[in-house]
């Protein structure tokens, strides 16, 4: 019996992962979801209903079990994980941009954090992390299946984050401690009808594609069949993409195969694509042809406008094209004879992708709600800001001389005012009384806590929410980009603050 | 009276600036061919303003549910690791003292590296400029070089910007503005209204505030209508 709890369930990959996982007549899989925990649970119904699997009979089957939590500050009791044999840690925040709550390596550093610390606590022997083939970085060639000590330049935040939850998974191991990291490179529609949820890497050049297709068809001085677009990349270099259901695939195979020792798998494409057989297939598909590859270095230098409409849509994932990168991949290779990604298949996904306007579609029926944050504000104006404000670039406002009241509303003795002298938090009062504002913000508790912790930009819970200013309204707004700057310096992150 | 608006497509693009890009969205119609493109340029940076301002975002979706190309973005960040460049707090502490800082030369180019943008992406028709508290004195600036066919300014602040460039224009002009603006009074609106060139039009909100807080849909329709009305919105395409 393999007793699994997975994470990331309603990931792209996640349901792929969690279909492949009960396959398997022995699988029982305890997943767990952000709260609340019943819109999570009808996201996950609609996705894997796509896939075939009926969420409720399995539910009541005992197969599948939900669990509440949200990495990294809510873990699930680990006395409710009794029996569990191994850990899928598919859960994942797959941002190249750091923002304002810290996240992608909240999510993706933390998170493993968390989930190997509850591992440790339930006596879990057995951990396996979906990480990324990229934790190679700026590295070229042939990438081993190890964990390198040494971190390499990396191109994205996200890289660096999964490579660091490598390391810790990789320290966690032992001799009673089994770890395992899969790689898969860039997950691609499934190899049946395309299917995708999600749309990056790949989909990002097929779009720009598209885009460029719309514009030259506009113009009509253009000529389709001689677009001038210059691709910086090589041409005989590969792009190693996958579809999502093969890396499914072989990540529950290996989870479940009872490994002895702790490995690394590159979940690759023993026969990816060319660049030039990418190009040709999206010329063909779109009817375009006059790209040419260079080799210049970014930003190409003087770009037409085609090049500039194109690169617009595509830049976030033009690193991924600029090299060339192989993985080894000691058990792919030796199974893996037939492509998995030809130009029959190339055609399907965008099919699907067009038929869903790009996956927007997707994400408007699986749309999770998310629960509001809950911060204490005497928490948050009598510790956290005291400790945190000397530290912040706010301090170095030399010019900040004022006084701001803060009514937060739905908890009890929701005021505080606080006086700035140059810069500093010079006094901090408790109450209505006490010092008179220049200008003064009303705001909900929830609305409080979605602000502290970075979910919410201050702005728009003015704007949209039930956030108010009051006073010197351009005092108000000035101070408005200096909050928003401390926010993202310093969003709450401890469960000190969480009530 | 205006057609129903059209399904509109959004999406996140960078913007060529010198050898960064700013983020920007663009809006537009999902079916049919753009004549009429738009940019809209927010409110001030240091004052919380950004592609998300409700104003903003209410104008790129209406102009694309009308059938234009609309582009938002947000201006540039210091970014001083670059030669010259001045740090945030530096630049706050100027701002809090003063209410401007030099770095607002940068945002009104911002505006016209949008504009060059979109004609570069192929949206070589009729060309909108709208502003919005700040960057009604960005569209100002650049107003005369791009040559628009209409221009909207909406909570215009005539007391902290110079207007005076509008004059190198004849492109029909809209002003909205609201009877409890708190950066100016009414009476100072339309004064200064008043002195404009023609051809012009203003239209007067009571109690929209600076920030049109609720009343986004009343704006939208009072921008189209004016745009209907002068030819800078043909015949729509859905």
């Amino acid at each position: 019996m393999h007793d699994i709890l997975l994470t990331g369930a309603t990931g792209f990959l996640g349901h792929y992962l969690l279909a492949e996982l009960l396959r398997e007549p022995s699988v029982r899989c305890r997943l767990m979801l952000r709260p609340p925990m019943h819109g999570g649970a009808q996201r996950l119904a609609t996705l894997v209903g796509d896939l075939g699997l009926d969420l409720d009979s399995l539910r009541a089957a005992g197969r599948v079990e939900l669990l509440e939590g949200e990495l990294p500050d809510h873990r699930p009791d680990a006395s409710r994980l009794s029996g569990v044999t191994c850990v899928v840690h598919a859960a994942a925040n797959t941002s190249f941009d750091a923002d304002r709550t810290g996240e992608p390596a909240r999510t993706n550093l933390d998170g493993t954090r968390a989930m190997l610390h509850l591992a440790g606590e339930a006596g879990i022997r057995r951990f396996v992390l979906v990480s990324t083939a990229f934790v190679c970085g700026d590295r070229r060639g042939r990438i081993a299946e190890r964990v390198s000590p040494r971190a390499p330049t990396f191109a994205n935040v996200y890289e660096q984050s999964k490579w660091e939850a490598e390391q810790l998974v990789w320290a966690w191991r032992g001799a009673e401690r089994i770890a395992t990291i899969c790689r898969p490179t860039i997950l691609f529609g499934d190899s049946t009808r395309g299917r995708a949820t999600v749309m990056n890497g790949l989909y990002l050049i097929a779009r720009a594609t598209e885009i460029l297709s719309r514009a030259v068809t506009d113009d009509a001085e253009a000529d389709r069949h001689q677009v001038p677009l210059r691709i910086i990349g090589d041409p005989r270099a590969t792009i190693n993409a996958i579809p999502v259901d093969y890396a499914a695939r072989r990540i529950a195979g290996i989870a479940l195969d009872g490994a002895a020792e702790s490995s690394v798998h590159h979940i690759a494409n023993p026969q990816p694509p060319t660049h030039e057989e990418i190009k040709k297939w999206l010329e063909q598909y779109f009817d375009l042809a006059g790209g040419r590859f260079c080799r210049s270095d970014w930003p190409l230098e003087d770009p037409n406008r085609f090049e500039e409409l194109f690169y617009s849509r595509s830049n976030a994932v033009q690193d991924y094209f600029r090299c060339d990168l192989s993985f080894e991949s000691r058990d792919g290779e030796e199974t893996d004879r037939v492509r998995l990604i030809d130009r029959e298949r190339f055609f399907r996904a965008l099919r699907y992708a067009q038929a869903t306007n790009w996956g927007r579609e997707c994400r408007a029926r699986t749309r999770a709600r998310r629960a509001p944050q809950r911060v204490r504000p005497d928490w948050y104006f009598n510790e956290f800001l005291p400790r945190t404000l000397p530290r912040s670039q706010v301090a170095r406002v030399d010019a900040l001389t004022t006084t701001a009241r803060f009514v937060i509303c739905g908890c009890d003795d929701g005021e505080w005012v606080c006086r700035f002298e140059n810069g500093e938090l010079a006094q901090l009062s408790a109450g209505p009384n006490g010092l008179q504002e220049a200008f003064g913000y009303r705001v909900s508790v929830d609305e409080f806590a979605d602000v502290v912790t970075g979910r919410r930009p201050v702005q728009d819970a003015f704007f949209e929410g039930g956030a108010e200013m009051f006073g010197d309204i351009d005092q108000a707004l000035k101070m408005v980009s200096i909050i928003e700057k401390f926010v993202a310096e310093f969003p709450v992150r401890e469960a000190a603050g969480r009530r | 009276m205006h057609a129903a608006a059209c399904e509109i497509c959004e999406e996140h693009v960078s913007i060529p600036v010198e050898a960064a890009g700013l983020p920007g969205v663009l809006g537009y119609p999902f079916a049919g061919k753009p004549a009429v493109s738009a940019v809209i340029a927010g409110p001030h940076p240091l004052l919380g303003g950004n592609l998300r301002s409700n104003v903003v975002r209410s104008l790129r979706q209406a102009l694309a549910g009308a059938g234009c190309v609309a582009l938002t973005f947000d201006y540039r960040r210091p970014d001083p690791m670059k030669t010259g460049q001045r740090d945030w707090a530096t630049i706050t502490a100027e701002f809090w003292r003063h209410g401007c800082v030099e770095e607002e030369r940068d945002w009104v180019d911002d505006l016209r590296s949008a504009a060059r943008a979109l004609a570069n992406w192929g949206h070589t028709g009729a060309r909108l400029l709208v502003g919005y508290s700040f960057g009604c004195w960005a569209v100002a600036q650049n107003a005369a070089e791009l040559n628009p066919a209409a221009i909207v300014l909406v909570s215009p602040n005539p007391g902290r910007h110079d207007f005076s460039r509008l004059a190198d224009t004849r492109a029909p002009l809209l002003v909205v503005q609201s009877d409890d603006d708190f950066t100016h009074g009414p009476d100072a609106d339309a004064a200064w209204f008043n002195a404009l060139r023609e051809p012009k039009r203003r239209c007067a909100f009571s109690g929209g505030g600076h920030f049109f807080r609720g009343r986004e849909a009343e704006l939208t329709a009072c921008v189209l209508d004016f745009l209907h009305d002068h030819c800078a919105l043909g015949a729509l395409p859905c």
